[in-house]
């Protein structure tokens, strides 16, 4: 899932709720691993073949230790206090692995921009970003899905992927440093800095043409007051991806609002 | 410009609906002529068809200067432009010149007040009725229904009929007795006053024969079976009060077949009741006809007779027709040649054709293909605009100069900005406010696409205009045009123009105009030094007070005026082959656009609540968000409510609420197409961006709530899997599943199994714990629901909720299973402690967010009462046992009192005495199993102090005092046998006495039974010492 592409594949099984089930069991102390099977299965039979990659997962995630036959939780409580605690502690590992599968995967479908529209399945979708240098098929999708959703890339309907980084750009901006709250920045900063912190969107631009998920993602963001995207004159104007009906389709300046917008 | 002239103009002088009461010169200058008329010779429409214009019609067929007889019927649907036609061609035989160098008599019968009344009133006035004896009976008619009382005029009709019935001699349809019970139900004072209401069938024959001119008439008159559908009660209160002949008749009423019968027969005496109440007989206006023809016969003259409207004549119709069609020459060779130009509508033609058919030379029909091209929209738009913009004097002059088309006078109103016009006669002329399109527009909403209805919207959109222009605010036009549904042809655009800040009857001007006037949609351009938003120029918007931005085609929403795109899109040209799939699609939009615009039911919604549904079981990331998959498959049905849906619902109980409003009507155009489309690919990409973004914020907006909605019940806690869990393990308890000695884990596998196996532990036969075990066992289709709960609530689920798939693996929240078990187990499995943290307001009316909860209060209120009574019996059998063993129960006592029963049983046994009711076996069982005995009630006696009602539960559940009653009860059964062979051996020995031996041996049995008791006793006594 999270490792090293392409040895390592994605798959639809070991679930963000999963792994939180599984963080959750192993909260409650260091357990055997098959008393850990019987506890996340409650049931005496085998484990099923979800269950151990599930666990493969988690281990990928570097969240628990196996020694002696004895597993351990490898991550502080709050860390996975909620999903939102968990969906940002996941964000700061997987995108920092630029060789992993998943984050292949989801930069090779930011990139694809207005052309994902045209995947209305996800084998569709699979064929879209296969090229020389990666081939996934349809299970790799179904996994990259939920993983891509719950860690704000966009909105799964139906089987098609709706991109927008709304929830993934709300995250960095809550973590980072790197944005003064209620300073105006010029796009070019703005851009650096997000793409510095969102890496996986950063072939979805081309030039000063931000990619289609990003800009919903903004648009979203700055309709919820997040933050402000503004149009100043003679300053140096980027473009967001090109929506007809929308007020917003390109800015000079963002401005990164504080706490009473969504941002902690 | 004179606004205060224009509005007299429009309502005074120029636009009249009904266009023959209008000026003559007003009618010329507003005439536009017919292109497209269809003409067939003979009187069959199926005979060759020509296609003529008006002109042609008249130079063919009203201009006869070889005197050819003709009779020609004008057909076409009310509002057609029938009367249009005939009235032009009248004026222009008159104002020719021609009538007179022919030396034709022209009469023209006006559809005055479209009654009978109307064109007799006519023809007396143009003097053509020469009879003095008919003419005094005609004029009395018209002065009778000038001066009489509508209610007097009705009353004659209505007994006219009577007497029509009653003198009736005709025996086929009716016989007298029938007849006379007919006419005796016409006479019924509650019949006759249904009959003469408003919508009866008397008033309709009122109506055609004589309502005061003024009040145009439509329809054509004549009974119908529904009026004699009566109402239950009219028909009881006849059965009671009425004669008996009415009372007779009027049951059969109740069968259709009679009504319609009723009704043709009725039916055959029409047009004799007029006539007599018209006071004509049968001839007068055949004799009416003929005379004018033989007199003008005699001056040398002929007749052209332009009819606007046949109907008129309708009780006299057949001997009208009968004398216009009669040919001159010959045998009539007294009659002068008649031109007949007769205007009937396409439902009275079909009735009695079959009469005309070889008496009628021409028919010309006037359809939508002679008025229904956008060129004859807009020059009739234009004349009209022209003759309301302009001074009265002006056409007046140029009437009485002879109204040559070609000297058409136009008015000097010019717009205040460049508009569209149209060429007339050489001359420009406005279409301002109008835009082609909107003329076509309009045209296209008419439910009736006729002249006059298109005539009806102009006024109505002009006087908007103009009284605008007088006091300005608030500015009206363009007027509404009601119910009808406005389709942009982006319909983004609509909610860009939504979303502008206009108030609400501004945006629906704007929407008006977008939509009917524009182009469908709001891109803004600039060419020739103008910008048009739309399609219409900014500063036109800016007269009417609508101040929008518009959308630039290559740069979003304008917020300045300039603009590089300098061409308005055309609209795409409509699919030339549409599927059913497409068609349903375009009454699935249009059901939409109904919905928001005009605040109707959404028709359909439930195919929008389960788009919606799909987006949200999707889109969301339910299991992530912490909602179990089951309680969204469970919820989502019931918690989406539309503004205006068609299924029950509320919006109190809705955690989705889609109001009328812009951005819900976004959402809903955006999964419409996506459901469509399947798929965002066969959009325009910018189109589908948008909505994808729509959707985007409106999940990301309610994610928040709606996640908390569905884990609660009304704002409050709604711990469902603590009451589905406690409800299981008392379930799993009295159903003797239970040892009480498994550890957490196990109890929670227990809890989770599949397990459903037959209850043990049932045997009892009363008592608390059968009662309750009872109740569940009533309750399984609950508890079935509540384990299904506890399952699913806690296990992932690798799927999109609802959308199948997903497997069925076994992969649990254990941690919070545990978690929840703690509790459970920390608060001694109280229920009602569970249940006490959720405020009774809180509690759903779904069945599923229930299931647990009641199960829950049933147990609750019980469960202890289930302990307590398994206590009570457990301190019974213990005192029990006490009583005849001794305070200590223990191995000892049970292998002591199980020895001496089983000798004392041996000793009868020995000595031949006969017993029953025991058997040695059980008392050998004491002493077999005195150690088990002893250790039960050492256990019965721990758990009476025990406090885990999950351990006492587990240990009742096999009825371990059961047992312990079996012991008591053996142990009792050989002291009652002691007792009984104690007094069997005293009875015996008194009456053995005088016998030796016999009484030495009673006398020992006697000894040792007595020995034996004193054993028992003494063991008693011992232990309690």
């Amino acid at each position: 899932m999270f490792e090293r592409y392409p040895d390592n594949k994605l798959k639809p099984e070991p679930t963000p709720e999963r792994v939180m089930a599984m963080l959750r069991t192993l909260a409650g102390g260091p357990v055997a691993r098959p008393q850990l099977a019987k506890m996340m299965t409650l049931s005496a039979e085998s484990p099923s073949s979800a269950y151990n990659i599930l666990f493969d997962a988690v281990r990928e995630l570097g969240f628990l230790h196996e020694m002696d036959g004895v597993v351990t939780l490898c991550l502080e409580p709050a860390k996975f206090a909620d999903y939102a605690s968990l969906r940002r502690t996941v964000s700061g590992i997987v995108f920092n692995r630029p060789e992993s599968s998943f984050y292949q995967m989801s930069q090779e479908v930011l990139a694809l921009n207005e052309e994902i529209l045209a995947a209305d399945n996800w084998e569709h979708l699979a064929n879209l970003i296969s090229n020389e240098k990666f081939t996934f098929n349809e299970e790799n999708v179904l996994g990259w899905r939920w993983w891509a959703s719950f860690l704000g890339l966009g909105y799964l309907h139906a089987t098609t992927f709706i991109p927008n980084l709304a929830v993934r750009i709300r995250d960095v901006l809550h973590t980072a440093d790197s944005y003064p709250r209620g300073t105006e920045l010029p796009a070019a900063v703005f851009v650096d800095k997000l793409e510095a912190l969102c890496p996986e969107s950063r072939a979805s631009r081309h030039e000063r043409i931000l990619g289609l998920g990003v800009s919903n993602g903004l648009r979203l963001l700055a309709q919820q007051g997040v933050l402000e995207i503004k149009n100043e004159l003679d300053a140096e104007r980027w473009s967001l991806h090109y929506i007809e009906v929308h007020r917003i389709n390109s800015f000079t300046h963002v401005v990164v609002r504080g706490d009473d917008h969504g941002l902690a | 410009m004179d606004w205060h002239r224009a509005l007299r103009r429009l309502e005074s002088d120029v636009i009249k609906i009904d266009v023959m009461a209008s000026d003559e010169a007003e009618f010329l200058a507003t005439h536009v002529p017919f292109s497209n008329l269809a003409v067939h010779k003979g009187g069959r429409t199926d005979a060759p068809l020509e296609s003529w214009g008006e002109e042609q019609v008249y130079r063919g067929l009203v201009e006869n200067e070889d005197n050819q007889h003709r009779l020609v019927m004008v057909l076409g649907s009310n509002g057609a432009g029938k009367s249009h036609l005939i009235r032009w061609l009248r004026a222009r035989f008159v104002s020719s010149g021609a009538a007179e160098r022919q030396g034709d008599r022209v009469l023209f019968v006006r559809r005055l007040g479209n009654t009978f009344r109307g064109a007799i009133s006519q023809l007396l006035d143009e003097g053509v009725i020469k009879n003095t004896d008919l003419e005094a009976r005609l004029r009395a008619f018209v002065e009778s229904a000038d001066s009489q009382d509508e209610g007097l005029f009705m009353s004659t009709i209505h007994s006219n009929f009577i007497d029509q019935v009653r003198n009736d001699q005709e025996k086929d349809t009716y016989t007298a007795p029938q007849r006379r019970d007919i006419a005796a139900l016409l006479s019924d004072s509650r019949v006759r006053e249904q009959l003469m209401c408003e919508q009866g069938p008397i008033t309709r024959f009122y109506a055609q024969i004589a309502r005061a001119a003024g009040k145009v008439v439509t329809g054509e008159a004549g009974f119908t079976p529904e009026d004699f559908l009566f109402e239950r009660s009219l028909i009881r209160e006849v059965q009671t009060n009425g004669s008996k002949e009415a009372a007779r008749y009027i049951a059969n009423l109740r069968d259709e077949e009679e009504r319609e019968q009723l009704t043709q027969y009725l039916n055959t005496f029409v047009s004799a009741v007029l006539n007599r109440c018209a006071n004509i007989v049968q001839g007068d206006t055949r004799e009416v006809f003929a005379e004018l023809r033989r007199e003008l016969k005699k001056e040398g003259k002929n007749l052209t007779i332009f009819i606007e409207d046949f109907t008129s004549f309708r009780n006299v119709d057949s001997e009208l027709i009968t004398v216009l069609a009669t040919e001159h020459g010959g045998t009539n060779a007294d009659l002068c040649r008649v031109t007949a130009i007769v205007g009937i509508t396409d439902g009275y033609f079909a009735q009695f054709r079959d009469n005309f058919l070889d008496r009628v030379t021409h028919i010309i029909t006037v359809n939508e293909a002679a008025y229904g091209e956008g060129a004859f929209l807009k020059e009739f738009a234009s004349r009209y605009l022209n003759a309301i913009y302009s001074s009265q004097d002006l056409f007046k002059v140029w009437h009485r100069r002879g109204a040559d088309p070609n000297h058409l006078p136009v008015g000097d109103f010019t717009p205040p900005i460049p508009w569209q016009g149209v060429l007339v006669a050489g001359k420009h002329m406005t279409l301002y406010p109008f835009t082609e399109k909107s003329l076509l527009s309009l045209y296209g909403l008419l439910s009736r696409k006729t002249p006059r209805e298109m005539l009806r919207i102009l006024r109505d959109q002009m006087s908007a205009f103009i009284n605008d222009q007088m006091d300005g605010v608030p500015i009206r036009f363009p007027a509404t045009v009601s119910g009808v549904t406005l389709n942009w042809r982006i319909p983004e655009h609509g909610t860009h123009l939504d979303r502008a800040g206009l108030d609400n009857k501004t945006r629906e001007r704007a929407r008006t105009l977008f939509c009917l006037w524009g182009t469908g949609d709001m891109y803004e351009t600039a060419g020739s030094g103008a910008t048009h938003i739309g399609g219409l120029p900014a500063s036109f918007l800016r007269l009417l007070d609508i101040t929008v931005g518009g959308i630039s085609q290559s740069g979003g929403i304008v917020t300045t005026k300039t603009s590089t795109n300098n061409t308005s899109p055309e609209p795409k040209p409509a699919t030339q082959v549409i599927s059913p799939e497409q068609r349903a699609h375009e009454r699935r939009k249009k059901a939409l656009e109904k919905w928001y615009q005009q605040s109707q039911h959404l028709e359909g919604s439930q195919d929008f609540r389960l788009m919606i549904r799909h987006f949200l079981a999707s889109a969301i990331n339910w299991q992530a968000e912490g909602v179990p998959a089951y309680i969204f498959r469970k919820r989502m049905d019931s918690i989406i409510f539309i503004q205006g849906q068609q299924q029950e619902g509320s919006p109190e109980r809705a955690m989705v609420v889609i109001e009328r409003a812009p951005q819900y009507l976004d959402i809903l155009r955006g999964l419409l197409e996506y459901d469509f489309r399947k798929g965002w690919g066969k959009w325009e990409s910018s189109s589908a961006s948008y909505y994808q973004l729509v959707l985007a914020e409106w999940i990301e907006g309610m994610k928040s709530m709606l996640v908390k909605s569905m884990l609660t019940s009304k704002g409050q806690e709604w711990p469902m899997a603590r009451w589905a869990m406690g409800v299981e393990l008392y379930r799993l308890a009295l159903f003797g599943k239970l040892d009480g000695k498994e550890s957490h884990l196990q109890v929670l596998e227990l809890l989770l199994s599949d397990e459903n196996d037959k209850p043990s532990g049932l045997e009892r036969t009363s008592g608390r714990w059968v009662e309750l075990a009872q109740l569940l066992l009533r309750k399984h289709t609950d508890l079935a629901d509540n384990k299904e709960l506890l399952q699913d609530i806690k296990r992932t689920y690798m799927g999109v909720p609802g959308a199948g798939g997903g497997g069925n693996v076994r992969l649990f929240h254990t941690g919070e299973l545990l978690r929840v078990f703690a509790e459970l187990e920390s608060k001694n499995w109280s229920l009602e402690d569970a249940l006490s943290q959720t405020a009774s307001s809180a509690i759903s009316a779904s069945k599923t967010m229930t299931v647990s909860y009641e199960l829950a209060k049933d147990i609750a209120t019980r469960i202890d009462e289930v302990i307590s009574d398994e206590h009570a019996q457990a301190k019974k059998v213990l005192a029990d046992l006490r009583r005849v063993l001794g305070d200590r129960l223990d191995k000892e006592t049970f292998d002591r009192a199980g020895l001496i029963m089983a000798d004392f049983l041996s000793m009868l046994h020995a000595n031949q005495v006969a017993y029953k009711g025991v058997k040695q076996a059980d008392a050998a069982r004491l002493s077999e199993e005195c150690d088990r005995f002893a250790q039960l009630c050492s256990v019965v006696e721990t758990m009476l102090n025990e406090t885990s009602r999950r351990k006492i539960l587990a240990f009742y559940s096999t009825d371990p005092c059961n047992l312990l009653r079996e012991v008591f009860d053996i142990i009792q059964r050989v002291a009652k046998l002691a007792t009984e062979q104690h007094e069997l051996a005293q009875s015996r020995l008194a009456a053995l006495q005088p016998q030796g031996d016999a009484l030495i041996d009673a006398k020992t049995v006697q000894e040792r039974i007595s020995y034996l008791e004193e054993r028992i006793e003494s063991m008693g006594r011992g232990r309690q010492t």
